[in-house]
């Protein structure tokens, strides 16, 4: 392998390390990553060129719940946002993680609070975010 | 010699094939046939939560080895099919269908769309039949027989028998699931409110064997059915196939494309091209019966008759799905068990006109996996998640058919050049109209039974992959149309047994009339020969 492949792979390596810990507040294991990095280098629809300013601004971990939320409000199709769904489907269809998708059963009021902080989190997140994303994101 | 040769091995090729193999005729099914290509399945007979939680290569049939699985862009036709199923999609190396505005999704595969259909099976009711040449009564021993051969569960003298009439041959309900169920209570206890509104509720008429039946279940309730056939209890044509090629006098001849037929002196000569081999062939019958798909029968006739040039209909339900959160439901316990079919199947007819009512199909949402749901989500990916896990079993998808008539701008030709096909369908304002008002009346009424729409998908034209109308059924006598007994005018010897003769098509799913028309008509040919 070359040294540019080899930075390349690293580079989406640790993307993928960083979006796990964003979406499941874990570590991904050796298989998820390979499968991460291989699902890039295959699928055309969430490659980009080096230069994707939103991947870029998202190595990150403070920018990536504003970009998140920015991307989703202005419902922004691109790359960032579509290897963020990406990271969440090999996730998803891996059982280390099964627990954090299968779904649970939740008492009404805890729904409550968890829909009044999301409410909270998103009028935070939301403005900055757009803000961020329009500033970064080149059509 | 061969009697009668059948083009397609899809839920009416083989139905049309049954009785004439019954009636002791030679008969060869010519079909492209593509198989299950080696996609990875799910290991066995095993549960989905289990599987979730223990299979290491779960990711290679729910993403699929090339994470063909993944949808990205616009919600298209087939979104429904998983990556084990996606070879029945698979096209093959021929004249393409063109279109601007609508997505014909065509199927070259063994046992055709059926292989990865939702199996709901209403009738159609006179209502239904209306500007038909046939009656349900005429149909009547049809679907009857169909039954028998195929498996359908159900319940009779609910809300929706005046919808789909009497079956003395039902086998018992499916499970319903936790918001089947809470739906179908809330219903009921102001069944009247609902009725007064022009709503009908109640269990869906599968093709699912409850019990065993041919070989074939019980449903094991794994919640599996959109990746696997397990315990092969959702019906598929091949399973009819298998059972035709014990037959001596059947024969299966699969990898060829019907091209063109030619009327001869005591027969019918039928082009084919062999896609193994590259070469023409030439197949020699007496009769032949048109029964791929109503866009390839029109297509073959078509060309058959010297009719490039002429448009023919074509008719499709017009398809909207709803993610809607059953919110009265939220806090309730759910039940794990259970099928991934259609749980409630509901009509809906405010302004009693019959022939214009909706048919709406209740899915609970978990089997297609959550990052599916996350793209169509305004949350950030993150939010969804953590709240979708919480409110994922309260979560449904309400899948509504409209009915469709033929108009002068819903046609499809054949390309003189390259024999390949060009669709345009617009349906026109007032369809268009009509279409949203009555969504939009429906969505006030779910709301009611504790529904909360959360947005609205329109997939497109085509997305129903219900096709018909191309070559009418009608007592006219006028060129590219079927007589009621199903011969194609124009010819002595050749039928029509599939979507292409249904004149109209009403907002309830097609196949099991598909089945039971492929029945009739095979049974009359089969009659008319042994004479
Ligand atoms: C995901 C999904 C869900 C569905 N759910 C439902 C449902 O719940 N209820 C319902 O009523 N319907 C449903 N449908 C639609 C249903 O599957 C179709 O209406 C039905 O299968 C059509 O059957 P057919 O035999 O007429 O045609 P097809 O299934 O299209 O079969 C065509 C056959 O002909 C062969 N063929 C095609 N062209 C040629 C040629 N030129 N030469 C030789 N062979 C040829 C093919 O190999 C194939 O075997 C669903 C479809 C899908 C994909």
């Amino acid at each position: 392998m070359t040294m540019t492949a080899n930075r390349a792979l690293h580079a989406l390596s640790e993307e993928c390390r960083r979006f796990a810990r964003y979406l499941l507040d874990a570590e991904p294991d050796s298989a998820e990553v390979e499968r991460y990095a291989r699902a890039v280098q295959t699928l055309p629809a969430v490659q980009c060129g080096p230069n994707e300013r939103l991947l870029s601004a998202a190595r990150s971990p403070l920018l990536l719940p504003f970009l998140d939320a920015g991307t989703s409000y202005l419902r922004l199709d691109c790359p960032f946002r579509r290897r963020l769904m990406l990271a969440a489907a090999i996730f998803e269809a891996s059982p280390r993680h099964a627990d954090r998708f299968l779904p649970c059963e939740t008492s009404i009021a805890r729904m409550a609070v968890m829909g009044l902080w999301t409410g909270l989190r998103m009028a935070v997140l939301v403005p900055l975010g757009v803000l961020l994303v329009k500033a970064l994101h080149r059509p | 010699m061969i009697d009668v040769v059948v083009i397609g091995s899809g839920a009416s090729g083989v139905h049309a094939a049954w009785p004439l193999v019954k009636a002791g005729l030679q008969v060869a099914l010519v079909d492209v046939g593509h198989r299950d290509d080696g996609a990875p399945k799910p290991p066995g007979p095993a549960h989905f939560t289990q599987l979730r939680s223990t299979d290491p290569d779960q990711f290679r049939y729910f993403l699929g080895d090339d994470f063909q699985g993944l949808p990205f862009g616009e919600v298209r036709v087939g979104a429904q099919l998983t990556p084990p199923r996606a070879y029945i999609a698979k096209a093959i190396a021929d004249a393409a269908t063109r279109s601007d505005d609508f997505q014909a999704m065509q199927s070259y595969a063994l046992g055709g769309l059926a292989a990865g259909w939702g199996a709901a099976v209403p009738p159609f009711s006179d209502v239904d039949l209306e500007g038909w040449p046939i009656s349900r009564q005429q149909l009547q021993p049809h679907y009857d027989a169909v039954a028998r051969r195929i498996g359908i569960c159900g319940v009779s003298g609910d809300d929706l028998e005046r919808w789909f009439g009497p079956s003395p041959h039902l086998l018992p309900p499916a499970r319903q699931d936790s918001n089947g169920s809470w739906l179908l209570d809330t219903y009921q206890r102001r069944a009247n409110w609902f009725h007064g509104r022009g709503l009908y509720a109640g269990q869906p008429r599968l093709a699912l064997t409850t019990r065993r039946h041919a070989g074939r279940g019980p449903c094991r309730n794994l919640d599996m059915e959109f990746w696997g056939d397990e315990d092969r209890s959702v019906y598929r044509p091949v399973y009819t196939l298998d059972q035709l090629r014990r037959q001596p006098n059947f024969t299966y001849l699969p990898e060829r494309h019907a091209e063109v037929f030619e009327e001869q002196e005591g027969g019918v000569a039928v082009r084919v091209r062999n896609l193994g081999t590259g070469t023409s062939e030439r197949i020699d019958a007496g009769h032949l019966v048109l029964a791929c798909g109503a866009i390839q029968s029109g297509r073959i006739a078509a060309r058959s008759l010297g009719a490039e040039d002429t448009p023919l209909p074509l008719l499709s339900n017009p398809y909207t799905y709803f993610p809607c959160l059953l919110w009265t439901r939220l806090g309730q316990p759910t039940r794990n068990r259970r099928h991934s079919l259609t749980q409630v199947m509901m009509y809906f007819d405010p302004h009693r006109r019959p022939q214009q009512a909706l048919q709406a199909q209740v899915y609970s949402y978990r089997s297609l996996l959550t990052f599916k749901l996350l793209k169509e989500s305004h949350l950030p990916i993150g939010d969804a998640l953590r709240i979708l896990q919480h409110v994922q079993s309260y979560f449904i998808i309400l899948g509504v058919h409209h009915p469709d008539y033929p108009g002068t701008s819903k046609l499809m030709q054949v390309r003189r050049e390259d024999g390949g096909v060009d669709i345009s369908y617009r349906p026109t304002i007032s369809e268009s109209r009509r279409r949203t008002k009555l969504e939009n009346e429906l969505m006030m009424v779910m709301y009611r039974l504790g529904c909360l729409p959360l947005g609205r998908v329109d997939p497109g034209y085509g997305s129903s992959i219900h096709y018909a109308g191309t070559l009418p059924m009608t007592e006219e006598n006028r060129p590219l149309t079927t007589t009621p007994q199903g011969r194609l005018r124009g010819t002595q010897r050749v039928y029509i047994a599939d979507g292409a003769a249904f004149p109209t098509l009403p907002s309830k799913g097609l196949t099991y009339t598909l089945m039971a028309n492929a029945d009739r008509v095979g049974r009359q040919l089969a009659t008319s020969l042994s004479l």
